[in-house]
C-alpha cells in the first residue's frame, strides 16, 4: 500500500524534464544518423571495421578477464584462511576509486606499452571490483546454507567452489560483467590515451577531426548497439538470480591453508590490488613528486570540477526525487528503463546527442560553443541524463525507509504536514540522501568525455586538465590533478567497503550488491 | 449510543469498485476496551483507519466525542484529532531513541521528558530510553509504540494487530502489560486482531465484521454464545455444520431430531468443544482419526447410514477432554451439550 503519486504541476513538470533528459540525446543522436554524412564511406571502408572489432574485442577479453580476477578473490577471502585476509577483503574493493584513464596514464608512462594489450590490462584492473563485490556478497550472505550442506557432504573447498559457491553466484557474477563492459564501452580517455580506436573514440575522431557530425552519429548508433546487448545481458542475468538463502550476513568457517598455499594465496590477491591501486598510483606519486608543486591553473581546476559536480549533482537528485515521487506502479517501471538508458549510455554518445540537440533548438549549424551559465545548464542536465539513474537506487532505498506507518504514527502524534516531513521523513531518509549525492559527486568529478565536449568556456576539470596533460605528455602535470580526482572518489569507496565489513559483522546486512556496483557507476 | 467517545455511523470506504466498507456502524464507549475480529478482507482494518482519520469516507460519517470529524469530501487530518494509534510494524522512528519516541507526541510541553520517562517507567521500559528502536526487541518495541501512543492522552487509542508477529509466549505477557497501561490510563481502547482467542480475552466488547459491515456487538461471552449468522459464528472459531431440511419446526441431524422453528432448508452448526461422542456398537459413526497431545483430543468421525439417512459422510470435529476419547475405528453416538446446536436459516 504506497501513497497515491503526488500530482502537484511543478512536481510533474520536473518529473518530465527528468525522464525527457536522458531521451532526448538519444533521440537526437538517431535523427543525426540519418542526416547525409560526407565521410561516410571512407569510414565504411577503412575505419568502422576496426572501430567495432576493438569495442568486442575489449569488452568481451576485458569483461571476461575482470570476471575471472573478481571471482576468485572473493573466493579466496570469503572461503579461505590466511595472513593478511582482512586487509584484502577491503584492498580489493579499492580500485574501485580509480578512473581506467588515470590508470591507463599511469601504465602507460610506466612500462612504455600502449595498444590493445595495455588497455585490457588497465580495464581488468581497474574494473574487477564490480565483479569482486557482487560475488563477494553471493559467497557470503547467499549460498552459506548450501555451502554447509556441502560441506557436511564431504565436499573439499574446491568442489565446494566449483559445484556449489559458483553456479549460485552466476548470475551475480555475469550481471556485474556485464556492467563492466558497460563502462569498456563508455570509457573514452583510457582508449584515447593508449591509441586504441574503439568506438567510442571514434565518435570523437569522427565529430572533431573530420567535423562529421551525421558520421559520428551513425558511429554512435553502433556503439548503443553494443550497449544494448549488454544492458539485455545485464537484465537477463537478474531473472536468473537464485532467490532466498538467508538475508542476514553470516561468516562461514574458513578453509585454513598451508603455509606455501597461504603464500599463493596472498600472492594471487595482491595481483590486482597492485594492478589496479598500488602500482598506479604509487607511479603518480612519484611523477608528482618529481614535478613539484601542481601546475598553475590546478586551483582554477579543482575550483571547476567542484562547482561542475555540485550544481550537477544538485540538478540529478532534484530531479530523481521528482520523478520518483510522480510515479508509482507501471509509471516507475517505464522510469527506470528511461533512467537505466541515460546510465547505460556512453558519455561520448551522450555529449554527441547534447550537442546535436542544442544545435537543433538553437537553431544554429554545428556545434556552437556553449557559454555562461546556458552552457553550465546543458552540463548539468547532461550530468543528469548519465546519472539518475545512479542515484535513483539509493534515494528510492531512503525514501522506502520512511514508510506510510511512520507517516502516520507522527500525525496521529499531532504532526502536521512540515514536522511530519521535517521531524521524520527528511531525517529517516537522510542518510541516503547524502550517500546518493556523494556518489553522483563523484561520479562527475571522474566524468571526462561529456564534460571535455560540452564544458562551458573556462570550465577546465580536473579531468579535463589530466587528460589534456597526458596526451600532450605531460604526465607530471597530469599528476596531480589524477591524484586530486582518485582522492575524492576513494571517499565513497572506503564508506562502501567499510559498510560492507559491518554489515558482515551481523548487525544490519543492508548493503547490496545493486548499491555496490552503483557507487562505481560510469566511470568514463 | 449516546456520550461514545468516537463512532462510525453507515461507514462506507471503497477502493476501486470494492467497497471495503460498506455501511459500518461501530461506537467506542468511554473508559471500555472493544476489539474488532472477522475474516481478513472483512474490512477490519479500514474501519480503524477510518476512525482514526487515516483513510477518507466515501459515505457515512465519523463522530469524536458527537462532532463530525469525518464525512464523505472532509476530514480533519488525524494530527488535530486526540486519537492514539499503535501499529502492527510499531512504526518506532529509527532515528530517535525509545525516550524520544515517546516524547514525539508531547511536543512543546515543558515536562515532556519526564512524562515520557514516566510512561516509559509504566510499560517498565524505563531502563531502555537510551536505546535505539533496532536495539529493542520485538516486545520492548510493542510496548515503546503503546507508551508513545499514551503519553499524550488521547481520547482514544486503536490498535492494529498489536501482539501479532511476536512470539507466542511473548504475547500472553504483553497482552497483560497492555491492558494494564491501558487501564491505568482509563484511555478507550479499540484493537483489531485476527485472532479470535486473543480479542475475547481481551475485549469488554466485540465486534465481529462481515463482508465490510458490523454484523454483531456485544460482550465476548454473548457473541459467542449467540451468534446473529453463520458468518458471525464462523469467525469467532471452529465449527461444525450440517445442513438438513426442516419439516414442521423440526429437522433431523446427528444428534437426533432438533426443533427449528423455521421450514425449508436449514444449516445447523455447533462448536467441536460441545460434541460428546458415546462409544456404542449401534452408534451412527466410525472414528476415523485422533489428533494433538495433552489434556484434549481433537476427534475426527464421519458417519453412515444407520438409523438417519442425513448421517451418511458427514464428517464430524469434536474436541474430547482425555479420559473420554474413544479408540479409533470404534462406533460413536454423537450428543451435544444442551442448547450447543444453533440454526440459521439456508
Amino acid at each position: 500500500m504506497s501513497p497515491p503519486p503526488l500530482r502537484h504541476w511543478p512536481l510533474l513538470l520536473l518529473a518530465g524534464v527528468g525522464l525527457a533528459v536522458p531521451l532526448v540525446p538519444l533521440v537526437a543522436v538517431a535523427l543525426m544518423a540519418l542526416a547525409p554524412s560526407p565521410d561516410w564511406g571512407h569510414i565504411l571502408a577503412t575505419m568502422l571495421a576496426p572501430y567495432v572489432t576493438s569495442t568486442v574485442l575489449l569488452v568481451v577479453a576485458g569483461s571476461l578477464l575482470a570476471g575471472i580476477a573478481g571471482t576468485l578473490s572473493a573466493w579466496a577471502v570469503s572461503a579461505l584462511a590466511f595472513p593478511g585476509r582482512g586487509l584484502f577483503v577491503w584492498a580489493l574493493a579499492l580500485p574501485l576509486a580509480i578512473p581506467p584513464y588515470i590508470a591507463a596514464y599511469a601504465w602507460g608512462d610506466l612500462t612504455g606499452v600502449r595498444g590493445i594489450w595495455m588497455a585490457l590490462l588497465v580495464y581488468a584492473a581497474t574494473l574487477y571490483p564490480y565483479v569482486y563485490l557482487a560475488a563477494q556478497a553471493a559467497f557470503t550472505a547467499r549460498s552459506v546454507c548450501a555451502l554447509e550442506a556441502a560441506q557436511a557432504l564431504g565436499a573439499g573447498p574446491v568442489r565446494r567452489f566449483a559445484t556449489v559457491a559458483l553456479p549460485m553466484a552466476r548470475p551475480a557474477i555475469v550481471g556485474a560483467m556485464a556492467l563492466v563492459g558497460l563502462e569498456i564501452v563508455s570509457d573514452y580517455g583510457a582508449a584515447d590515451h593508449l591509441g586504441v580506436a574503439t568506438l567510442s573514440v571514434g565518435v570523437i575522431r569522427t565529430w572533431s577531426s573530420l567535423g562529421d557530425m551525421a558520421g559520428a552519429a551513425r558511429l554512435a548508433v553502433c556503439a548503443l548497439g553494443v550497449t544494448l546487448v549488454l544492458v539485455w545481458l545485464e537484465a537477463a542475468s537478474r531473472r536468473g538470480a537464485i532467490a532466498g538463502g538467508s538475508s542476514r550476513w553470516r561468516s562461514t568457517a574458513r578453509t585454513p591453508l598451508s603455509a606455501p598455499m597461504a603464500v599463493l594465496a596472498m600472492a594471487g590477491c595482491s595481483v590486482p590490488v597492485l594492478a589496479g591501486l598500488v602500482i598506479p598510483v604509487g607511479h603518480l606519486v612519484v611523477l608528482a613528486a618529481d614535478n613539484g608543486m601542481p601546475q598553475r591553473g590546478f586551483g582554477e581546476a579543482l575550483v571547476a570540477s567542484v562547482v561542475l559536480a555540485l550544481a550537477g549533482a544538485a540538478v540529478t537528485l532534484v530531479l530523481t526525487a521528482a520523478i520518483l515521487a510522480a510515479t508509482r506502479g507501471t509509471g516507475r517501471a517505464a522510469a527506470r528503463i528511461t533512467m537505466l538508458a541515460g546510465y547505460a549510455t556512453p558519455g561520448t554518445v551522450l555529449a554527441l546527442g547534447v550537442l546535436a540537440a542544442t544545435a537543433a533548438l538553437s537553431g544554429a549549424g554545428g556545434a556552437a560553443a556553449l557559454t555562461g551559465s546556458a552552457g553550465l545548464a546543458v552540463l548539468a542536465l547532461a550530468y543528469a541524463a548519465r546519472f539518475v539513474g545512479a542515484a535513483a537506487e539509493p534515494l528510492e532505498a531512503g525514501l522506502q525507509r520512511a514508510t506510510r506507518s511512520l507517516r502516520d504514527a507522527a500525525a496521529s502524534l499531532g504532526a502536521g504536514p512540515w514536522r511530519r516531513f521535517s521531524a521524520v521523513e527528511l531525517p529517516v531518509a537522510l542518510p541516503a540522501v547524502f550517500a546518493a549525492m556523494l556518489i553522483v559527486v563523484v561520479e562527475i568529478a571522474k566524468e571526462l568525455p561529456a564534460t571535455m565536449i560540452l564544458r562551458p568556456f573556462g570550465f577546465d576539470t580536473l579531468a579535463v586538465r589530466a587528460h589534456q596533460y597526458a596526451a600532450d605528455e605531460r604526465l607530471g602535470a597530469a599528476a596531480w590533478p589524477a591524484l586530486t580526482i582518485i582522492a575524492i572518489a576513494l571517499v565513497p569507496t572506503i564508506l562502501l567497503t567499510a559498510r560492507l565489513a559491518g554489515a558482515r559483522a551481523g548487525a544490519q546486512g543492508q548493503a547490496s550488491d545493486g548499491q555496490a556496483a552503483g557507487l562505481a557507476v560510469g566511470s568514463s | 449510543m449516546g456520550g461514545a467517545i468516537l463512532e462510525a455511523r453507515g461507514a462506507v470506504r471503497r477502493f476501486g469498485a470494492q467497497a471495503a466498507l460498506a455501511g459500518a456502524d461501530f461506537a467506542l464507549a468511554p473508559g471500555e476496551i472493544a476489539a474488532l475480529i472477522g475474516p481478513s478482507g472483512s474490512g477490519k482494518s479500514t474501519l480503524l483507519r477510518v476512525m482514526a482519520g487515516l483513510e477518507p469516507l466515501d459515505g457515512g460519517e465519523v463522530l469524536e466525542r458527537g462532532q463530525v470529524v469525518s464525512a464523505p469530501g472532509r476530514r480533519v487530518p488525524p494530527e488535530r484529532r486526540r486519537i492514539g494509534l499503535v501499529f502492527q510494524d510499531f512504526a518506532l522512528f529509527p532515528h530517535l531513541d525509545a525516550l524520544s519516541n515517546v516524547a514525539f507526541g508531547l511536543k512543546g510541553r515543558a515536562d515532556a521528558r519526564a512524562q515520557a520517562t514516566r510512561w516509559l517507567g509504566l510499560v517498565g521500559l524505563a531502563a531502555k530510553a537510551q536505546a535505539y528502536p533496532h536495539q529493542l526487541s520485538g516486545g520492548e518495541q510493542q510496548r515503546v509504540a503503546l507508551a508513545r501512543a499514551l503519553a499524550p492522552e488521547p481520547a482514544a487509542i486503536l490498535l492494529d494487530e498489536p501482539f501479532s508477529g511476536l512470539d507466542p509466549y511473548l504475547r500472553g505477557e504483553l497482552q497483560e502489560t497492555t491492558l494494564a497501561a491501558l487501564r491505568t490510563a482509563g484511555t478507550s481502547a479499540l484493537l483489531v486482531s485476527h485472532d479470535t482467542e486473543e480479542a475475547l480475552a481481551v475485549a469488554d466488547r466485540v465486534a465481529v465484521m462481515d463482508r465490510g459491515l458490523v454484523a454483531q456487538t456485544g460482550s465476548p461471552q454473548d457473541v459467542h454464545d449467540h451468534p446473529v449468522s453463520l458468518s458471525v459464528a464462523r469467525a469467532l472459531g471452529p465449527i461444525c455444520t450440517f445442513a438438513a431440511q426442516a419439516a414442521a419446526g423440526l429437522a433431523d441431524s446427528p444428534f437426533g431430531p432438533v426443533s427449528t422453528g423455521l421450514s425449508g432448508p436449514v444449516t445447523l452448526a455447533i462448536r467441536p468443544e460441545a460434541i460428546g461422542l458415546v462409544p456404542d456398537a449401534g452408534g451412527a459413526f466410525t472414528v476415523t482419526d485422533i489428533r494433538g497431545v495433552g489434556l484434549h483430543r481433537t476427534v475426527h468421525a464421519v458417519g453412515h447410514a444407520v438409523g438417519h439417512t442425513e448421517g451418511a459422510g458427514v464428517k464430524l470435529v469434536a474436541f474430547i477432554d482425555l479420559p473420554l476419547v474413544p479408540e479409533p475405528g470404534a462406533r460413536v453416538r454423537p450428543v451435544a451439550a444442551p442448547g450447543a446446536l444453533q440454526v440459521f436459516a439456508g
